[in-house]
C-alpha cells in the first residue's frame, strides 16, 4: 500500500520543485506511472479477501477497482486541465496540481482504510480539496453558492455518521471492517435503532446522491473546473457506494424493510432525472443530471443486497466514473472552444472536429449502455435483481433505459450532426492532447469487455 | 471434434476473419484510396459468401447441427456466460443468404454513393452492420445475440443518419433508436426473467430448464422485443421514417438485418413459444393487424421508396402471423425469400431515384420500361415475386403461410385481416409497375436516364435469379420440422391466388378511373386515413413526447428541483436561521453603558435579594 501512498504524497514536493517547463511534464507521468503500479492490486494472492495489509489499510475485490480508478483518474485530470490555466500564475497552477494530488492521497486513505473511523474521516477531508478546486477555479460567481451547496449537504448528511459510527463503537468494542462482519448481530428494535440506521446510510444516500438530496451535485458539476467535475463524478460519487457497500452487512435486520421507500426514491429519480436531461440545454447540467440517475440506479443496486445487485452497482460505478468523466472531457473541449456550456451555440461540430465527433459518439453509446459494454452488465445485474424482487419494477428500469438512450442520443445529435454554424467556423482544431484523454477514458472501458471479473468485487 | 462439425465452425471462423479484415486494414493513420470499398469490402463479402456455401452444402448432404462454445467469457458463481456459436438449420441458412443480398447491395452503393467524399466510410458502417446481423444470427447465447440486437440497432442510428446534415435525417436516426428501445425494454425483461429462473443464458439449457415452467410474462417482453425491432403495429413508425437514409442503407435495413432480427428472434425462441397459446395468439393478432395496418398506409404513398418500406412491413406483419400459426419454419422460409426481392425492389427504386435526378415521386415517373428496359422488368419481377405469382421465391412461402392458416382452428379474425392485407399486396404492387413503369413520361426531360452500368445492371440481376429461383431452391432442401398440410379443400388451397387475383382486377379497375372524375367530391376520410398513416404518427409523436417533455420541464425541473427541493432544504434551513440571527446580532450592537448599566441593575438586585 505504501508504495503507492508514498510516491503519490511525494507528488506534491514534486510539483513544488520541478522548473516551471517540466512541471506539467513530470506530474503527468508520475501521476501515470503510480497509476500503473496500482494495476498490481489486480492480483488476489490469497483466497481470503483482503491482500496487502498494513496497519491500517488494506485492499480487497471491492475496494480495488475503485483505488485503481481513483489512481488512473489523477494523470487525466492533469492532462484535462493543461489548457484553461495556462494563463494562472506558475505557483497556482502548482497549487492546483497539489489539491488534486491531495485529493488523491486521501481518496486512496479512504478506500483502502480498515478502520471505518478512518474512512469516515478521510470521505470528510476529500471536502476540504474539492471545494477548494470548486470555488476557486470555477469560472462564474455561482461557485461559491456552489460550494456552499455541496459543503452543507455533505456535512449535514454525514454527521449522524459519525454520532452512530461512535455508538457502534461503543456497542460492539471495534470499528475495523476485517472483523465487523463477524460480529454478533446487532439487536436492532427501537425506533432509536431505526434512526442509527437512517444516521449510517444517510451520508452515503446523499453522497450518491439520492434523488431529493441531489440538488448540490448540478450545482457543483456545472461550476467546478474540468478536473473538478472529472473527480467527481468519477469518483467522489463511488465513496457513497462504496460506504454503503461497507456498511450494508453490519445494518442487517433493519434494512429489509427501511430500505424499500430508498429504493423507490431513488427509481423514481432514475425516471425524474432521466426526464430533466431531455429539457436541458446546459451541456455540463445535462451530463450531471445523468449521472444522478445512473447513481440511482447503483443505490438501488446496492439496497437490494443481492449478490447480483452488489456487483452490478460495482461494475455500473467504474463504468460510470469512466463514462461521466469521458463526456465532462468532451463537454470540456466545446467550452474551451465556444465559451458556453448551452448546447445550441455548439453544433454540428461533426463537420469540423470529426474525430471529435467518434469520442462524443461512443460515449454516449457508453452512456446509454450499450451491449457488450461494462455498462450494460451492470444495468442488466442490477435490472435483473430488481426484477426478481418485483417484477414491477421493471416498469421504472424500462422506462428508465428508455429515457437514457433517449438523452444521450439527444446530446451527440445536438451537438455534433445537423449544419454547423456560422460563428463556429474559425474554431481551434482538436489536439492530440485531447484525443489522448478520451483514448485514456475509453480503453479501460473497452478492455473491462474482455475481463468483468475485475470488477465482480466479492463474487467471482 | 468430428471433421464435418470443424469444417462447420472453420468455415464459420473464415467468414468472420474475412469480415473483419476490412475494419482492421482502415487502422493506419493513412486514409484508404477510393477504391477500397469495392476492393475491399465487396470482395471480403463476396469471399464470405463463397465460403458459407460449404457449411451450407455441410448441412443440406449430411443434416448436420453444431454447437461451439469457446471461451468462457464471465461467470458469476453458478451463472457463466461464454462466446457460443450455433450453426442449426437458421444460421447456416441464413448466413450465405445475408451475404449474398448484402454482396449486391454493396456492388449497387459502390454505383450509388459514388459521389460521396466518405463512400468508404459508408461501407464500413454497411460492413459493421452486416457483422451485427450475423453475431445475432449465429449466437448460442442471449448475451451474445444482445450484442448483435443492440449493435444493429446502433448501425441503423448511423446509416439512417448518413446525411446528418438535415434535420428529418437526424430525427428518423432517433426514433429508430427510440422506438427499439422500447422493444429493448420486452427483450431485458425476457433476459432477467431467464436469468433468474431459469438461470443460465444458453439457448439450450434455458429451452431444456422451461418446460415446466409458465413463461407468459417473459415471452410477452420477447414480442415486445420483436415488435420493436419488426416495426409491429404499435412500434412501426421508424421504418417508413427509415426512408431517410441512402436507399442501399434502406435495402439492407429491409431485406436481410434489422428488420427480420425482430422475427429471427422469435423463430430462435420458438420452442419456448409453441406451448403458450396466449403469446401464439398474441402474435397471430399482432402480426394480421400489423400487414393489414401497413398495407393500407401502402396504398395511398406516393413515395416509391415509402411504398416498398411499407410493403415490408406488411410481409413482416405476415411473417408475425406465421408464428401465431406455430410455423417458425415458414416464417424463416419467408424471411429468407423475402430479402431476394426485397432487396432487388430497393435496388431498382434507387436506380430509378437515380436515374430521374433524385426524384422519388411515383407520380412524376412513368413510361420508364422503355427507357430502363433491365430495372423496370427487374421492378416488375419483384413486384411479382411480392404478390405471391406462382413458382417465383415469394409463392413457395407465402403460399404455404395463407394454407396452413387457411387449415389452422386459430383465429378467424387474424384469418380474414391478413387476407385482406394480401389482396392489398396486389393492389400496391400493381400500383408501383403502373405508374412507374407503364403510361407516358411525367419526369423533366433532360433526366440523365443510364442503367448502363455493370454496378447496377449485375446485382440487380444476381437478385432477380434470387428471386426467380430461391424459393424452389430453399423448399426443397429443407426438412420441415413441423408436419405440413398436405391436402386440403380446392378453395383453401386457391384462397391466396383468389385473393390476390381479386386484389389485381380491383385494382386495375381503378387505376382505369384515375383519369376520369367520377365523383365530383372525392371521398377524402379513407384516402387521409390510409396517406395520413392511421393518423398514428401524429397522434404518438406529438402527445406522449409534449406530456413527457413537459412532465420534465414543468415537474421535474421547475416544480420539484428548482421549487421545492430548494425550498426545503437549503432556503429553508436559511429563512429559519435568519431570525434567530438577526435577533442575536441585533442584540450585539457595541451599547456598553447600557450593558454596564444592566450587570449593574442585576447585580444589586440579586446582592440585595441575597443579604
Amino acid at each position: 500500500m505504501l508504495k503507492i501512498l508514498i510516491p503519490t504524497i511525494m507528488l506534491i514536493p514534486t510539483t513544488w520543485l520541478t522548473p516551471k517547463k517540466w512541471l506539467w511534464p513530470s506530474t503527468l507521468t508520475h501521476s501515470l506511472i503510480i497509476a500503473l503500479f496500482t494495476l498490481n492490486w489486480l492480483t488476489w494472492p490469497s483466497e481470503t479477501a483482503w491482500s496487502n495489509f498494513n496497519g491500517f489499510m488494506a485492499t480487497d475485490p471491492l475496494s480495488t477497482p475503485l483505488l485503481i480508478l481513483t489512481c488512473w483518474l489523477l494523470p487525466l485530470m492533469i492532462l484535462a486541465s493543461q489548457n484553461h490555466t495556462t494563463n494562472d500564475p506558475l505557483n497556482r497552477q502548482r497549487m492546483y496540481i497539489s489539491l488534486l494530488t491531495s485529493l488523491q492521497v486521501f481518496l486512496i486513505l479512504a478506500f483502502s482504510a480498515t478502520e471505518l473511523i478512518m474512512f469516515y474521516v478521510m470521505f470528510e477531508a476529500t471536502l476540504i480539496p474539492t471545494l477548494l478546486i470548486i470555488t476557486r477555479w470555477g469560472n462564474q460567481t455561482e461557485r461559491l453558492n456552489a460550494g456552499t451547496y455541496f459543503l452543507f449537504y455533505t456535512l449535514a448528511g454525514s454527521l449522524p455518521l459519525l454520532v452512530a459510527l461512535l455508538m457502534l463503537q461503543n456497542k460492539t468494542g471495534s470499528l475495523s471492517m476485517l472483523t465487523l462482519q463477524f460480529s454478533c448481530p446487532l439487536n436492532l428494535t427501537y425506533l432509536s435503532d431505526k434512526m442509527w440506521w437512517a444516521g449510517c446510510l444517510l451520508a452515503f444516500l446523499v453522497k450518491m446522491p439520492l434523488y431529493g438530496v441531489h440538488l448540490w451535485l448540478p450545482k457543483a458539476h456545472v461550476e467546478a473546473p474540468i478536473a473538478g467535475s472529472m473527480i467527481l463524478a468519477a469518483v467522489l460519487l463511488k465513496l457513497g457506494g462504496y460506504g454503503m457497500m461497507r456498511l450494508m452487512n453490519i445494518l442487517e435486520p433493519l434494512s429489509k424493510q427501511l430500505s424499500y421507500p430508498f429504493m423507490i426514491l431513488a427509481l423514481w429519480g432514475v425516471i425524474m432525472t432521466g426526464l430533466i436531461c431531455l429539457r436541458q440545454n446546459d451541456l455540463k447540467s445535462l451530463i450531471a443530471y445523468s449521472s444522478v440517475s445512473h447513481m440511482g440506479l447503483v443505490t438501488t443496486g446496492i439496497l437490494i443486497q443481492t449478490p447480483w445487485g452488489f456487483t452490478g452497482a460495482l461494475v455500473l460505478m467504474i463504468a460510470h466514473g469512466l463514462t461521466s468523466s469521458a463526456l465532462f472531457c468532451l463537454a470540456n473541449t466545446n467550452y474551451e472552444r465556444t465559451h458556453s456550456r448551452t448546447m445550441v451555440l455548439a453544433r454540428g461540430l461533426q463537420m469540423a472536429l470529426p474525430l471529435m465527433a467518434t469520442w462524443w459518439f461512443t460515449a454516449s453509446l457508453a452512456n446509454m449502455a450499450l451491449p457488450p459494454l461494462p455498462n450494460l452488465m451492470g444495468e442488466l445485474m442490477i435490472i435483473s435483481s430488481l426484477f426478481n424482487w418485483s417484477p414491477w419494477t421493471l416498469v421504472l428500469t424500462g422506462l428508465g433505459t428508455l429515457i437514457t438512450a433517449a438523452y444521450s442520443l439527444y446530446l451527440f445529435l445536438t451537438t455534433q450532426r445537423g449544419p454547423l454554424t456560422n460563428h463556429l467556423l474559425h474554431m481551434e482544431p482538436s489536439h492530440s492532447r485531447e484525443h489522448l484523454i478520451m483514448t485514456l477514458h475509453l480503453t479501460p472501458l473497452i478492455l473491462l469487455i474482455l475481463k468483468p471479473e475485475l470488477l465482480w468485487g466479492w463474487i467471482f | 471434434m468430428h471433421s464435418t462439425s470443424l469444417m462447420m465452425s472453420s468455415s464459420l471462423l473464415i467468414i468472420f476473419t474475412f469480415l473483419i479484415m476490412p475494419l482492421i486494414s482502415t487502422m493506419t493513420t493513412k486514409p484508404q484510396p477510393s477504391s477500397w470499398s469495392s476492393t475491399w469490402v465487396k470482395n471480403s463479402v463476396k469471399m464470405s459468401f463463397m465460403i458459407s456455401l460449404l457449411p451450407l452444402i455441410l448441412f443440406i448432404n449430411e443434416g448436420l447441427e453444431t454447437i461451439i462454445t469457446t471461451w468462457s467469457w464471465m461467470n458469476t458463481s453458478t451463472f457463466d456466460i461464454n462466446i457460443s456459436f450455433k450453426f442449426d438449420l437458421y444460421s447456416v441458412i441464413f448466413t450465405p443468404v445475408a451475404l449474398y443480398v448484402t454482396w449486391s447491395i454493396l456492388e449497387f452503393a459502390s454505383w450509388y454513393m459514388h459521389s460521396d467524399p466518405i463512400m468508404n466510410r459508408f461501407f464500413k458502417y454497411l460492413l459493421m452492420f452486416l457483422i451485427a446481423m450475423l453475431i445475432l444470427v449465429t449466437s448460442n447465447n442471449m448475451f451474445q445475440l444482445f450484442i448483435g440486437w443492440e449493435g444493429v440497432g446502433i448501425m441503423s442510428f448511423l446509416l439512417i443518419g448518413w446525411w446528418y446534415g438535415r434535420a428529418d435525417a437526424n430525427v428518423a436516426a432517433i426514433q429508430a433508436v427510440v422506438y427499439n428501445r422500447i422493444g429493448d425494454i420486452g427483450l431485458i425483461l425476457f433476459m432477467a426473467w431467464i436469468a433468474m429462473n431459469l438461470n443460465s443464458w444458453e439457448m439450450g439449457q434455458m429451452f431444456m430448464l422451461a418446460e415446466d415452467k409458465n413463461l407468459t410474462l417473459p415471452l410477452l417482453g420477447l414480442v415486445l422485443a420483436a415488435t420493436g425491432k419488426s416495426a409491429q403495429f404499435g412500434l412501426h413508425p421508424w421504418l417508413p421514417s427509415a426512408m431517410e437514409g441512402p436507399t442501399p442503407v434502406s435495402a439492407l435495413l429491409h431485406s436481410s438485418t434489422m428488420v427480420v432480427a425482430g422475427i429471427f428472434l422469435l423463430i430462435r425462441m420458438s420452442p419456448l413459444m409453441e406451448n403458450n397459446p396466449v403469446i401464439l395468439t398474441t402474435c397471430l393478432c399482432l402480426g394480421a393487424l400489423t400487414t393489414l395496418f401497413t398495407a393500407i398506409c401502402a396504398l395511398t404513398q406516393n413515395d416509391i421508396k415509402k411504398i416498398v418500406a411499407f410493403s415490408t412491413s406488411s410481409q413482416l406483419g405476415l411473417m408475425m402471423v406465421t408464428i401465431g400459426l406455430n410455423q417458425p419454419q415458414l416464417a424463416f422460409l419467408h424471411i429468407c425469400t423475402h430479402a431476394f426481392f426485397k432487396a432487388m425492389l430497393f435496388l431498382c427504386s434507387g436506380s430509378l431515384i437515380h436515374s430521374l435526378n433524385d426524384e422519388q415521386d411515383i407520380r412524376k415517373m412513368g413510361g420508364m420500361h422503355l427507357l430502363t428496359p433491365f430495372t423496370s422488368s427487374s421492378l416488375t419481377l419483384g413486384s411479382l415475386a411480392l404478390t405471391g405469382t406462382p413458382f417465383l421465391a415469394g409463392f413457395f412461402s407465402k403460399d404455404a403461410i395463407i394454407e396452413s392458416m387457411n387449415t389452422s382452428y386459430l383465429n378467424a379474425w387474424a384469418l380474414l385481416l391478413t387476407l385482406i392485407a394480401t389482396s392489398f399486396t396486389a393492389v400496391y404492387s400493381l400500383r408501383i409497375v403502373y405508374y412507374v413503369i407503364m403510361g407516358h413520361p411525367r419526369f423533366n426531360s433532360l433526366s440523365p436516364i443510364n442503367e448502363n452500368n455493370k454496378s447496377v445492371i449485375n446485382p440487380i440481376k444476381r437478385l432477380a435469379w434470387g428471386s426467380i429461383i430461391a424459393g424452389l431452391i430453399i423448399t426443397s432442401n429443407m426438412t420441415p420440422m413441423k408436419n405440413p398440410i398436405m391436402t386440403m379443400p380446392l378453395y383453401a388451397k386457391m384462397a391466396a391466388l383468389i385473393v390476390t387475383v381479386i386484389g389485381l382486377i380491383t385494382a386495375l379497375e381503378m387505376a382505369r378511373n384515375t383519369s376520369k372524375q367520377l365523383n365530383i367530391i372525392p371521398k377524402q376520410i379513407p384516402h387521409s386515413f390510409s396517406n395520413m398513416l392511421g393518423f398514428y404518427p401524429s397522434i404518438i409523436h406529438r402527445l406522449p413526447m409534449k406530456l413527457s417533455l413537459q412532465l420534465g420541464q414543468n415537474i421535474a425541473s421547475q416544480t420539484i428541483d428548482m421549487t421545492w427541493l430548494e425550498k426545503i432544504g437549503p432556503k429553508a434551513t436559511s429563512t429559519l436561521n435568519l431570525p434567530l440571527i438577526t435577533t442575536t446580532s441585533n442584540a450585539q450592537k457595541g451599547m456598553v453603558k447600557t450593558y454596564l448599566m444592566l450587570f449593574i441593575l442585576t447585580f444589586t438586585l440579586t446582592m440585595v435579594l441575597l443579604i
